[in-house]
């Protein structure tokens, strides 16, 4: 989504904007959820850091929608746009999230896993046509100058999805509709900020004996979650276990790979290094819906 | 002139590039990395004749900036957070000094817990440490604030090191329109 956000900055700066693009990091880890958000203006831009109400909001990942801490859905109102990525239809997504406003799914990119490396640059797309005020071959100009570095390989298969996303919006043109901003003169500091006190143990760190972090359940982190599939492994003994970095991957005495779910953070390297592709990247929300749905039978 | 969009950290790479720099002492912290990490790449691909050197931690990085400055050498590095407490002794000792050279400072908080966001909270603890501050509020006031504190730094009435400063994530990752002005328009 950094890509997403600096091909739209991009984009606008060419169209003639003032513009402010920026990345959000939480965690340095793969798979860690990350979001970005582009400020334009015909005049210059004050306010800073994150948006509070956006009037887009673009899902590369829709399996945050419902994580309260991602935050995906916060501060719109009935005027904001949401864009998700999925295959689920914008009527379930609009009923699912009871929201009133206008929401678009993108199918196409969602049908394609493969694909998901490039769903910046779709998201891109979609977005400058919903927007409306980017031109198709400035949006083309933007990924070539955006991508430049990784050649011109990358840069075509971007483009191509890119401007399919933006030909896949075309009846949706200029739905996006700007809100004033607010005024500085208008903010009315509070009083008193209350800060509460918190209990010491939130930060420290307790320690009561050696070897005691398999007791920290660093699997809660997940988004997506790696399954295998046995009838397709090929036992190799080691790919998936090696490559893994939090050594969560375990193999039985008969060559069968085992994932310590408490334990995998969902970083897919061993969906992406497994020789016979006999792992599949599941949505963790609809993977524990199921494991629920089945413990209920 | 150009007017294209840099990150602060990007303006900050620019500053020192169009500033003429020779020796790069650095040491990577989250969130200045992008800094050294870009002056890196020009001067590996030839569009800057410096020279840098990673130090093994921030308290000899000051220290070789501190040293090189004496020389006469133009000096820059950068810093964020934990990385600037490391270096508190040698702050205080080289601004004794009175080696001048140019340090960024990319604001972050304190530990602990560990913390990316940002505050001031590391760059105010330098407060008396005998180095200027010179605070950013836009990704151009960090280009042109690079270019002001060299100047600041190697006046003869002066000589003294300054931390230019930009806010972690509010400026150092946000990306904005920077006019960058020509290398023959500043003068060494």
């Amino acid at each position: 989504m950094k890509a997403a956000s600096r091909i739209l900055g991009t984009a606008f700066f060419l169209e003639g904007y003032e513009v402010q693009d920026a990345p959000r990091y939480g965690a340095e880890r793969r798979g860690a959820p990350i979001f970005a958000f582009v400020r334009a203006s015909h005049d210059p831009i004050n306010e800073r850091g994150i948006i509070r109400h956006p009037d887009l909001v673009v899902v590369a990942d829709d399996s945050l929608v419902p994580v309260p801490g991602a935050g995906v859905m916060s501060g719109v109102d009935k005027h904001t746009v949401v864009l998700v990525n999925s295959g689920d239809s914008a009527e379930i997504w609009k009923q699912r999230l009871n929201f009133e406003g206008d929401v678009y799914t993108l199918p196409a990119e969602a049908a394609d896993r493969a694909a998901l490396r490039f769903i910046g640059a779709a998201c891109a797309g979609a977005a400058a046509r919903l927007l409306g005020v980017i031109r198709r071959d400035t949006l083309a100009d933007a990924i070539r100058q955006e991508l430049a570095d990784l050649g011109a390989d990358v840069v075509e298969v971007n483009l191509a999805k890119a401007l399919a996303a933006f030909d896949s919006m075309q009846a949706h043109e200029a739905r996006v509709t700007p809100i004033k901003p607010g005024s500085a003169a208008q903010y009315q500091p509070p009083d008193w900020i209350d800060l509460p006190f918190e209990d010491a143990r939130a930060a420290a760190p307790a320690i009561h004996a050696g070897a005691t972090s398999v007791e920290v359940r660093t699997g809660l982190w997940r988004t997506l979650r790696p399954v295998i599939d046995h009838d397709r492994c090929n036992r190799c003994w080691w790919v998936c276990s090696t490559f893994c970095p939090d050594g969560a991957i375990a193999v039985d005495p008969d060559g069968r790979p085992r994932i310590d779910y408490d334990h995998c953070k969902g970083c897919m390297i061993c969906v992406a290094q497994c020789p016979p592709h006999a792992i599949s990247a599941l949505s963790e929300q609809a993977a524990q819906t199921a494991e629920k749905a089945g413990a209920s039978e | 002139m150009t007017r294209t969009l840099l990150t602060g950290n990007g303006a900050a790479a620019w500053g020192a590039r169009l500033a003429g720099i020779d020796y790069i002492p650095a040491f990577p912290i989250t969130p200045q990395t992008e800094i050294i990490e870009t002056i890196g790449k020009w001067i590996d691909k030839g569009e800057m004749d410096a020279r840098m050197v990673t130090l093994d931690s921030e308290h000899s990085m000051i220290t070789a900036a501190g040293s090189a400055a004496a020389t006469g050498v133009r000096v820059f590095s950068a810093t964020s957070s934990q990385g600037l407490l490391y270096a508190m002794e040698m702050l205080y000792t080289v601004a004794g000094w009175r080696a001048p050279f140019v340090l960024v400072n990319v604001s972050r908080g304190l530990s602990a817990p560990i913390t990316l966001e940002p505050d001031h909270n590391d760059v105010l603890a330098a407060r008396d440490s005998g180095f200027l501050q010179i605070h950013c509020s836009t990704c151009q006031e960090v280009l042109d604030s690079m270019l002001i504190a060299y100047r600041l730094a190697e006046d003869e009435r002066v000589r003294l090191p300054v931390i230019v400063n930009l806010d972690g994530f509010y400026l150092s990752f946000t990306r904005e329109p920077v006019e960058i002005p020509e290398h023959q328009a500043v003068p060494l």
